[in-house]
Parts: structure tokens; C-alpha cells; sequence
């Protein structure tokens, strides 16, 4: 317990270090390192994020070179379930400070020591002393507890979403559309390509799903060139794999839900693919179509404002 | 307003598209594609009908069937969890841009930076 503990604990505490530094490099030289070379790097730190195991397990190596002392930090017991006024196990800050806790500032849910009144009867307390409960263990479950619950909860807005689909996409019948899709999807040199529909209610167009991609269409709205854009930043999205990342950033996202660098990252995430996504879309047309371009994104961000 | 099951919004499908006062048999021939019996599509509609989706009129032998919902209105009733979620996760078309709280002043502001570059390109 204590050893995965300490393998998370760094591992978020490093990986909140990188986090930072590549933060700050796009901050300050946006120009000179594409979104495209960010986007690489958020795959390679969330690669390595995915997964909270260390890859060269300490406390093997300690056993078998018992030359290697490592300073494990003990495991205080900070719950032992007595029904008496019997005297409570002492947890000491040190301690607690002391047990795998990564961050200090993450609050721990302990479950409160049971305090009885004085006239409860008393009985002895090692007759009910099985159920204890070490810091360790209790962080553990935490950290499953909302790991399970960020995973279930974006799960359930995905399904919805699909259900949704389901119930209103239709595939796109307009001629003209499916010409211009056709086309673009050539010019990208794309010999797989997602389904093309129309959704209601959508405000904006949108790519959806990893295995079986769908780029979904608003209802009214687009048309000429916007329609044109928008299908190739769809398709650019797509032919970049980004929904790859951006789940990968979740998942990362739901290993260390504790961490507030990681939710920064998500976003980070989410900007740097946008970004990288225009690029690749700008990279295939003319000059005099960039600034079109950009219109298009805009109006796109104003419909979504609504 | 209720949510619909699958099977009930097919049906208000049928009538959305067929306009009011659609006879018993132009709707049964527009739902053959699922297979379902007429005591079915009964039951559908009689609970369509209790939700306060559909009117059912007599006239003659059949009922006529008219829809009392835009499909609009319940699209967008069904789309406000679902939806309103979906710009808040990370899969949309520059939500992330709109999330963070650009200004409408700031799309203008983008918007003449747009023209002035444009300008620029062709001059040089």
C-alpha cells in the first residue's frame, strides 16, 4: 500500500514539475516550439502519467540488495474501531506527514475515531479492535474512490451523448455537402474517414468517438467556405488522431484526480490540439485563405458562446 | 415535458414528418420498417397520447393522429443535459477557446486583427 502510494506520489509530484516547465515554455516562446511539438510532448508525459506503477519496483530491489536501504516511512494505524472509552491510538503529525501523503495539501476523508459516551457499556477493547484502518489504506481507498468516480461520471456523459446521436443524427444527404467532404478527404489523402451526419442541437461542428469516429454536423448555419473549413479542421482533428490524446488526457486525468497541475494539464491539452489542429488545416491552403480561415474558428467560438 | 423511450420518439418521428392529422394507415405504413404490430404501435400511441404528445381524433373508421409537441421543442428538451455536458468535456470544435472565457470584445478585437493582417497580404 505504502509503496504505491510513494510510486504515485512521485510520480505526480515530478509529473506536475514537467507540467509546469511546459507551461512556462509555451508561454514564452509560442512561436518557436509548434503546438504540434507541445502536442508530443502532453503524449509522452501522459503516456508515462497513464501509469501509476513504477516501472523499477523499490522494494524489490531493496529486498534482494539488502545493501539498499530505502527509507520507508511507517504506516500509522488511524482508525481501530473500539466501542469504549478506551485510550485512542496516537497519530502523531509527524507520522501521518511521514506516510506516502504526496502532497500535504490533499485533504484526507478519515473516517472520525468514534468518541462514546462515558456511560456506553464498556467493553474490552481487543475484542472489537479487528477492523483497523492504517493511513496508508485509507489513501488508497480515496484515491480509488475518486479515481472511480471522475471515470464513471465521464462515462455516463459520453453514453448520454450517445444516445443521443442515436436518437437524433441522420446521415448527410445534401449533395453539395457530401462533395465537399469527399474532396477534402482526398486532398488529406484519407483512406479511412468517419461518417459524415447532421445532429440537431449542435452548435458547432464536432468529431466523436475513438474506434468508430463520427464528424457530426450542426443542423443550419454552415454553408460555402464556412462549411468548407470547418470540414477540414473536422477531418485534420481526425487525421491527427487527436481524440486519442485527449482521452489518454482524461484517463491521466482520472489516475490523479488529487492533482491540480493535472486538470491544468487537460486544458493545456485541449489548447495545444486546437492549435496544432490549425496549423495542419492552415498548412493546406493558400496564403489568402488564412485570415477566412480564422473567421470561420470565431464564428465558430460565438456560436458556442451562444 | 417527459423524456420519450426510443420506441415512443420513432413514432412521434413518423407524425412530425407527416404533419397533422395523419390517418392511422399512412402512420402504420411509415413504422414498417420496424416490424411492430398494430396492438403495439396501440400501446405506443395510447401512452403518447396520456404523455400529451399526440391528439387523436375520429372521423369515420380511423383515428387521425396530430403531434402537440414541435419536434424542435422536445429536441431541445432532450438535448439540455446532454448537450450543455458536452461543451463543458473536451471532444468539441474549440470549446476549449470558448470555455475560457473569451470576451465577445476579444472576438472583435481577433476579428479586425484578421482584417488587418488580410490587408497586409496583399499589399506585400
Amino acid at each position: 500500500m505504502a509503496d504505491l502510494l510513494l510510486g504515485l506520489g512521485g510520480l505526480t509530484l515530478s509529473g506536475s514539475l514537467v507540467i509546469w516547465c511546459l507551461a512556462l515554455i509555451s508561454r514564452s516562446s509560442r512561436s518557436q516550439f509548434g503546438a504540434r511539438w507541445r502536442c508530443l510532448a502532453w503524449l509522452l508525459l501522459c503516456l508515462r502519467l497513464a501509469v501509476p506503477l513504477s516501472f523499477f519496483p523499490l522494494n524489490q530491489m531493496g529486498r534482494e540488495q539488502p545493501l539498499v536501504q530505502l527509507p520507508a516511512p511507517s504506516d500509522t494505524v488511524i482508525y481501530q474501531h473500539r466501542p469504549g472509552p478506551a485510550p485512542q491510538t496516537p497519530v502523531s503529525s509527524e507520522d501521518a506527514d511521514g506516510a506516502g501523503q504526496p502532497s500535504g495539501s490533499q485533504p484526507l476523508p478519515l473516517p472520525p475515531v468514534e468518541q462514546l459516551k462515558p456511560t456506553a457499556p464498556v467493553q474490552s477493547a481487543e475484542e472489537d479492535a479487528d477492523f483497523s484502518l492504517s493511513l496508508s489504506q485509507a489513501a488508497v481507498l480515496a484515491w480509488l474512490g475518486g479515481a472511480a468516480i471522475f471515470v464513471l461520471w465521464t462515462l455516463a456523459a459520453h453514453l448520454r451523448f450517445l444516445a443521443y446521436l442515436r436518437r437524433w443524427a441522420i446521415p448527410v444527404s445534401d449533395p453539395q455537402t457530401v462533395a465537399v467532404y469527399n474532396q477534402l478527404g482526398d486532398r488529406l489523402g484519407l483512406d479511412r474517414r468517419p461518417r459524415l451526419m447532421v445532429c440537431p442541437g449542435l452548435r458547432a461542428p464536432m468529431l466523436a468517438g475513438l474506434f468508430r469516429p463520427v464528424l457530426l454536423l450542426p443542423r443550419e448555419g454552415l454553408d460555402g467556405t464556412a462549411l468548407n473549413y470547418s470540414i477540414l479542421h473536422e477531418l485534420t482533428h481526425f487525421r491527427r488522431r487527436d481524440i486519442w490524446l485527449k482521452t489518454l488526457a482524461l484517463w491521466v486525468n482520472a489516475v490523479h484526480w488529487f492533482n491540480p497541475f493535472v486538470w491544468y494539464m487537460v486544458r493545456l491539452v485541449e489548447r495545444d490540439t486546437e492549435l496544432a489542429c490549425d496549423e495542419g488545416a492552415l498548412r493546406q491552403l493558400p496564403q489568402e485563405e488564412h485570415a477566412a480561415y480564422g473567421r470561420t474558428i470565431l464564428d465558430a467560438v460565438e456560436r458556442l458562446k451562444g | 415535458m417527459k423524456r420519450l423511450p426510443d420506441t415512443e420518439l420513432e413514432v412521434m418521428k413518423a407524425l412530425w414528418a407527416s404533419g397533422p392529422d395523419t390517418p392511422r394507415a399512412v402512420l402504420e405504413r411509415d413504422l414498417e420498417a420496424f416490424g411492430w404490430a398494430a396492438n403495439t404501435i396501440n400501446t405506443y400511441l395510447t401512452r403518447l397520447a396520456d404523455k400529451g404528445f399526440v391528439s387523436v381524433r375520429r372521423e369515420g373508421r380511423g383515428n387521425l393522429y396530430t403531434p402537440l409537441i414541435a419536434q424542435e421543442d422536445y429536441q431541445t428538451f432532450d438535448s439540455r443535459a446532454v448537450l450543455s455536458r458536452l461543451y463543458g468535456t473536451p471532444r468539441n470544435f474549440v470549446a476549449a477557446l470558448a470555455r475560457d472565457g473569451l470576451e465577445r470584445r476579444d472576438l472583435e478585437d481577433l476579428r479586425a486583427l484578421l482584417d488587418e493582417l488580410e490587408g497586409g497580404a496583399r499589399r506585400g
